[in-house]
């Protein structure tokens, strides 16, 4: 036969069929230009050279290996949708004289050309957006545009040739499905494929009950778990327990609820119930992966999205809890503050809001009547331990504005994470009477940011403070491998101060100031400085190179799926349109009238549709508890702010989700009126 | 008394844009008695179908009215038209129309249901209509698990459920073999004998000996029609045949 022909005749296939390869054309042409943008930020040098420059590429490279993932299974699974909906269309050709080789050269031939226009497309469409996605990331991470996206040709033609021959791969991989497809089948099966599976389904309650309660467990481990470490590993228990568990409901489930629905006479013998539920027992047999599909992947992007817009949005918050000042130093030689002050008069900055206090910062297990100081790791129980600090009333009064007065022997308290409920408290051998437990507290960032308990002492004097801190220094915790370093439990003197108006520049030239006075005090002495100094303006850098890759990608992906939950979403309705055509045209004969068949749809439709938007919308919900604590690790301790970010993406979303849902609804009704 | 009555009724399809009119009835009258039982016949493309679609007001004329007890067709409005079919008609067709998401019951309730009838009044009024149609025993089964004879008497059933003023049958033994044939057959000759008015199309000769009355139609229009009289069904058959063979034969016809 004339090579042109089949050339021909798979052009003429892929038009005839726009309605159903469009969408698809248009989902691979989007993957690939997102997969190439993304690896092409990857690898990116202008990027490379970005403050938090590791971060941001660990973070995009993930990301890269999420991206390819994503487009092998969502090409993979579309393409199966197609094929399958096609069968009829090769058993008519094979029954036409085409022999299943000459088939296989057509959809050789098909598979070439959607991959030729998909891979074509979508590089040229990443090409032109890479610049503008690198802007914005530029501009979400708050540093300067960089200037030149690729370092030369060369790295370009790399990203590019990486991408094409990753696409080639996927569309060898589902040109050798088709091809299967077609040559394990008779042409009578393919003729007759798209009418098989008619049979009402069984209810299947022990999958049901399964399914129910792997939701259940899920939730409950979502809801009950307090402890921030646990929370971070049992967040991926839950995960696949919902995950499991809205697959078997949504296909058994579904099922089961409906064959109750249909035991009910009174209920199922009404105008309004008896089509639907019937109906609806179809095409959850026939969808029901499909929707939890659909589900999962709406949860995926309800989740990343809250979650990192939540991360970005409440950085500002979480630096304010972990670095109190704009500058925050810290160290055992009072000497050393001395020259820190001096420096940074020296540089012309006045310090504003200024705090200083003594202190002794040290782990301890928790118990019900005071504090235990110990090595003994094998005393396990996680959750118990507490880090504490202790500073003495001078300082905490002077810092906090407070006129408390302590008698020897007496101490306040103030806890957090935890609770503390007895009238004394037994430290290393002494027993102290809680005075009172107090609001306020001398700020200190590694306390407050912490994820586990903490708990703040003030004793009554300097003198009392120094006796602890020498009774912590002689225990034999300080001879313990972990503990040699000097100074550590050794009182500490912290100094804290604002700049005018949080400027950053004075902010940074104040480290600067403070910086180049600690160097040239090692220089002199040669002393062991066990010290620190942190600027907020300085770490913001990294908190906003690792939240700010993090929401980018959160985003990144959260547009992907979308993309993919909506191209499912329309395969859906058209395969269902279809299917409906023909019942509903019974209807109308039996007498039905026009606006009674569209009410149906319309219900029908509006079920399916909306139905796996409200169960993302519940698993997101109880997936808000847990969140909340991971969030925790990442110093996001605000749930209401979280609250706020998961209302926001979901109304957004769902936004989204209603014009999918008006658009498909009409090519729905048109199929179905057709 | 008359039930239907169809005058000077015509039909003209038009091709896109008013090019290729294509006559599919013209100038077609008669009227259907009640309890009678009246059989059309025509080759295909007769205007069988078309004439058919008129009657059940799932299309309308271009020409010419249809009138079901006195009430034109073309004057109810398009809301009411679907309750009207449901009450009025029973359909049964050549496909059988069953729906496979329903068992054969729920098939026979539809068009109650439709009308928003209890569940009670539903099973009270199947339980005979099952018992004459022989398929009691099957109603819980779905349409593929059955065979085409018993869809179609359930589609019957689900026809006659309505009590409707005329059953209209489109090729009813179109799908079925010469026995299931013979069976519906004489299932419509029980229920034209307890009052039932049927009006059938078909090309079956011995479908239509069943009838009281045949009216036959060629290329749109009416070409002739036989009453049984005392005729046998056999005798029936014969007058059939030989009409058609005039039919064929090209002859001028008119009674």
């Amino acid at each position: 036969m004339n090579k042109r022909f089949y050339a021909r005749l798979a052009r003429r296939n892929l038009q005839k069929n726009i309605r159903s390869y469009g969408p698809f054309l248009l989902a691979c042409v989007l993957t690939v230009c997102m997969f190439f943008i993304i690896l092409a930020l990857s690898v990116s040098p202008s990027l490379q050279s970005m403050t938090g420059a590791n971060t941001i590429q660990v973070v995009i490279r993930y990301g890269v290996i999420v991206v390819g993932l994503f487009a092998v299974i969502f090409i993979f699974y579309t393409n199966s949708f197609l094929i399958r909906r096609r069968k009829r269309e090769f058993g008519l050709f094979n029954v036409l004289g085409l022999e299943k080789k000459h088939l296989a050269r057509v959809i050789a031939l098909e598979t070439l050309y959607v991959a030729l226009i998909s891979v074509g497309l979508g590089l040229v469409l990443g090409v032109a957006l890479a610049k503008l996605l690198l802007l914005t990331v530029a501009k979400i991470l708050g540093i300067a545009a960089p200037t030149g996206f690729f370092a030369g040709p060369r790295l370009l033609a790399a990203t590019i040739g990486i991408t094409a021959a990753f696409f080639a791969g996927i569309f060898l991989l589902i040109f050798l499905y088709s091809i299967r497809q077609v040559y394990v089948a008779r042409p009578v099966e393919l003729l007759q494929s798209e009418h098989a599976g008619e049979r009402e389904p069984k209810a299947k309650w022990l999958i049901a009950l399964i399914g129910l309660a792997c939701l259940a467990a899920g939730y409950y481990i979502a809801v009950t778990t307090t402890d921030v470490i646990q929370a971070l590993f049992l967040f991926f228990v839950a995960v696949v327990l919902v995950i499991a568990g809205t697959y078997l409901l949504f296909t058994a489930g579904s099922v089961a609820l409906l064959k109750l629905l249909k035991k009910n006479k009174r209920y199922y013998y009404k105008t309004r119930h008896f089509t639907a539920v019937s109906g609806m027992m179809y095409r959850m047999k026939q969808n029901a992966v499909g929707l939890a599909n659909i589900c999962i992947l709406s949860t995926m992007v309800l989740v990343m999205i809250s979650g990192t817009s939540c991360l970005m949005l409440g950085m500002d918050a979480a630096l304010y809890e972990r670095y109190p000042y704009d500058m925050n130093i810290s160290h055992s030689d009072e000497a050393t503050i001395e020259l820190s002050k001096k420096a940074v008069a020296d540089a012309g900055i006045v310090p504003e809001n200024e705090a200083e206090y003594s202190y002794v910062n040290f782990a301890a297990y928790s118990q019900p009547d005071g504090l235990l100081v110990t090595t003994d790791y094998t005393f396990n129980t996680e959750s118990a331990l507490c880090d504490v600090l202790v500073t003495d009333l001078d300082d905490y009064n002077r810092c906090t504005g407070q006129e408390y007065d302590l008698a020897p022997g007496e101490i306040l308290l103030k806890v957090e994470r935890m609770k503390y409920a007895s009238d004394t408290l037994e430290l290393l051998g002494r027993t102290y009477t809680v005075k009172e437990q107090v609001e306020d507290m001398v700020r200190y960032g590694l306390m407050t940011a912490n994820l586990t308990s903490t708990c703040y002492i003030v004793v009554p004097d300097r003198e009392a403070l120094t006796a602890l801190a020498a009774a912590i220094a002689s225990e034999d915790v300080r001879s313990s491998e972990q503990y040699r370093v000097d100074g550590l439990y050794t009182m500490q003197r912290f100094y804290g101060f604002d700049v005018a108006g949080h400027d950053e520049k004075t902010a940074l030239a104040a480290r600067l100031a403070v910086r180049a006075a600690w160097n040239e005090a090692l220089e002199d002495e040669g002393s062991d400085l066990a010290g620190t100094y942190e600027c907020r303006a300085w770490e913001r850098q990294d908190f906003v190179s690792l939240y700010g890759s993090l929401f980018f990608l959160g985003i990144f992906l959260g547009l992907l799926f979308t993309m993919a939950a909506i191209l499912i979403i329309y395969y859906k309705q058209m395969s269902e349109g279809r299917d409906d055509r023909e019942r509903f045209q019974i209807m109308q004969k039996v007498g039905m009238s026009r606006l009674e068949v569209k009410r149906t749809i319309q219900a029908q439709v509006l079920i399916v549709f909306f139905l796996p938007l409200v169960t993302a919308g519940l698993h997101t919900a109880f997936a808000f508890p847990i969140i909340n604590r991971v969030l925790a690790l990442f110093n996001l301790m605000s749930s209401g702010f979280y609250l706020w970010c998961v209302l926001g993406s979901f109304g957004a979303f769902a936004v989204i989700y209603a014009v999918v849902y008006a658009l498909t609804a009409r090519t729905y009704y048109r199929l179905v009126s057709m | 008394m008359t039930i239907l009555e169809v005058q000077n009724l015509g039909k003209i399809y038009m091709g896109r844009f008013g090019a290729n009119q294509v006559k599919a009835l013209a100038n077609v009258s008669f009227s259907v008695e009640k309890g009678e039982y009246v059989a059309i016949m025509g080759e295909s493309g007769s205007g069988k179908t078309t004439l058919l679609n008129l009657l059940a007001a799932f299309d309308k004329p271009t020409s010419g009215k249809v009138l079901l007890e006195g009430r034109d067709l073309a004057a109810i409005q398009e809301e009411e038209l679907a309750a009207f079919r449901r009450d009025s008609l029973g359909f049964v067709f050549q496909d059988f129309n069953l729906l496979d998401t329903f068992n054969l019951r729920d098939n026979i309730f539809l068009p109650l249901v439709l009308a928003g009838k209890g569940y009670v009044e539903m099973a009270e009024r199947l339980q005979p209509i099952a018992r004459k149609m022989g398929i009691t025993d099957i109603l819980n089964k779905y349409p593929y698990e059955v065979s085409g004879g018993q869809k179609q008497r359930a589609a019957v059933a689900r026809a006659v459920i309505t009590a409707p003023r005329l059953l209209l049958a489109d090729e009813p033994t179109g799908a079925l073999d010469s026995r299931s044939s013979d069976g519906l057959m004489d299932l419509f000759s029980e229920l034209n004998r307890e009052g039932q008015t049927i009006l059938m199309v078909t090309h079956s000769t011995k479908a239509a000996s069943h009838a009281g009355r045949v009216i036959f139609i060629r290329d749109g229009e009416l070409f002739h029609q036989i009453y049984r009289g005392d005729a046998t069904n056999e005798q029936m058959y014969q007058k059939i045949a030989d009409t058609l063979t005039l039919l064929a034969t090209g002859g001028d016809g008119h009674e």
